[in-house]
């Protein structure tokens, strides 16, 4: 006897026993299987075991986590605050845009107020101390300004960055170079971030 | 943070991530680091709380650690103990809601959950999440980085596994 042309072979039907339990299949193929199934009384056997297989997994029991690990992630949270949550200061910092950025204005003034009184009152000790210095404080004001820079991008606010930080740092590396020169390959920025790329990553 | 919002989702979430840890390490106490090592990392990752698939992140994360713990347990070349097993298994025997149905199914569930530890990821993440976990497809799509589409032809072969490893099962015990 021919079997019809929709007829399916056991083979097909047994790898399309679990998208038929989810109710997956389209009405015809559903139908297809269906039909199957009422005649053979293996591929039967084998949907029920289908189910059995799905029933013993729901049945699965769910865990709760032990009493003690819950305490250590509470002690844990309390004794660090979530935004000191990166490892090193500078990171963490550049992770926090507004504390980055509030840090970064403080620095400037710092550093402002001291160059502008330096160069007012001329109480420098001398000439290679001044050089070293002021060279340090460019570093200083670099990373201070890649910083800022990354922070106002974290806010999305170009306008922070342009209208704010990079003039104020222009104006603070004009003071300093007109106080003692430019050092010659000291590239500050360039430094800045590489370093504040290196304590990130 | 708010810090009641965190530990609103550690009281509601802690369960699923601890089951998913358990059932794919299968070991008590790295079960326990897994979950503490991820409810850390959600104390880091505050902006989690307000995405709107909390429980997706979770249950990305979660598995990351334990696949994480699974390679470095095959590097190391530890043989899985006994005990490990044995305290994940008195875990899930005690976890039972019906002690009384239990012994006479424990030997099978043991067997099921056994083959369910050998099944390929992400098959066997798949299986725990939507049978086990009863989680919703949109969840487990985020979890596992896949298509709607992958995940249920992961789940329906995974599932078809089980099953020929339920029928072996069922002539071992007749034939015993």
């Amino acid at each position: 006897m021919s079997l019809p042309p929709e007829a399916l072979t056991c083979a097909e039907v047994l790898g399309q026993l679990e998208p038929f339990a989810d109710g997956e299949l389209d009405r015809g193929e559903s139908a297809a299987v269906e039909r199957h199934l009422a005649s053979c009384e293996s591929c039967s056997r084998e949907l029920e075991l289908a189910f059995e297989v799905t029933r013993r997994l729901r049945a699965m029991p769910r865990l709760c986590a032990p009493e003690r690990v819950l305490q250590s992630v509470r002690r844990e949270t309390t004794a660090r605050p979530a935004w000191r949550r990166a490892r090193e200061p500078l990171g963490a910092l550049a992770a926090r845009p507004m504390l980055a950025a509030a840090a970064a204005t403080v620095l400037l003034g710092l550093l402002l107020g001291t160059v502008l009184w330096r160069s007012h009152t001329g109480s420098v000790p001398g000439d290679e101390a001044v050089a070293r210095a002021t060279a340090e404080a460019r570093l200083a004001l670099a990373v201070v300004a890649t910083i800022s820079r990354n922070a106002a991008l974290d806010l999305g606010s170009q306008l922070i960055g342009s209208r704010v930080v990079t003039p104020t740092i222009r104006q603070i590396i004009k003071t300093t170079q007109t106080t003692s020169g430019p050092s010659p390959g000291a590239q500050p920025e360039r430094r800045a971030t590489n370093l504040v790329t290196r304590r990130s990553s | 943070m708010a810090r009641h919002d965190f530990d609103a989702a550690v009281r509601e979430h802690q369960s699923a991530v601890f089951t998913f840890a358990s059932y794919l390490l299968r070991d008590r106490s790295e079960a326990e680091d897994a979950t503490q090592e991820v409810l850390l990392k959600l104390w880091r990752h505050e902006h989690v709380l307000r995405d709107g698939n909390l429980l997706g992140w979770l249950m990305k994360v979660t598995r990351n650690a334990c696949l994480d713990r699974l390679r470095s347990r095959r590097s190391a070349e530890r043989v899985f103990s006994r005990s490990d097993l044995a305290d994940f298994e008195a875990a899930c025997t005690s976890a039972s809601p019906d002690p009384e149905q239990l012994a006479a199914s424990s030997e099978i569930d043991y067997w099921l959950r056994h083959a369910l530890s050998e099944l390929a990821e992400p098959a066997r993440s798949a299986v725990i999440l939507r049978e086990v976990q009863g989680l919703a497809y949109r969840e487990i799509c985020h979890a596992l980085g896949m298509s709607l589409a992958n995940v249920k032809v992961s789940l329906h072969r995974a599932r078809r596994k089980l099953r020929d490893r339920l029928r072996e099962v069922y002539s071992d015990v007749s034939a015993a």
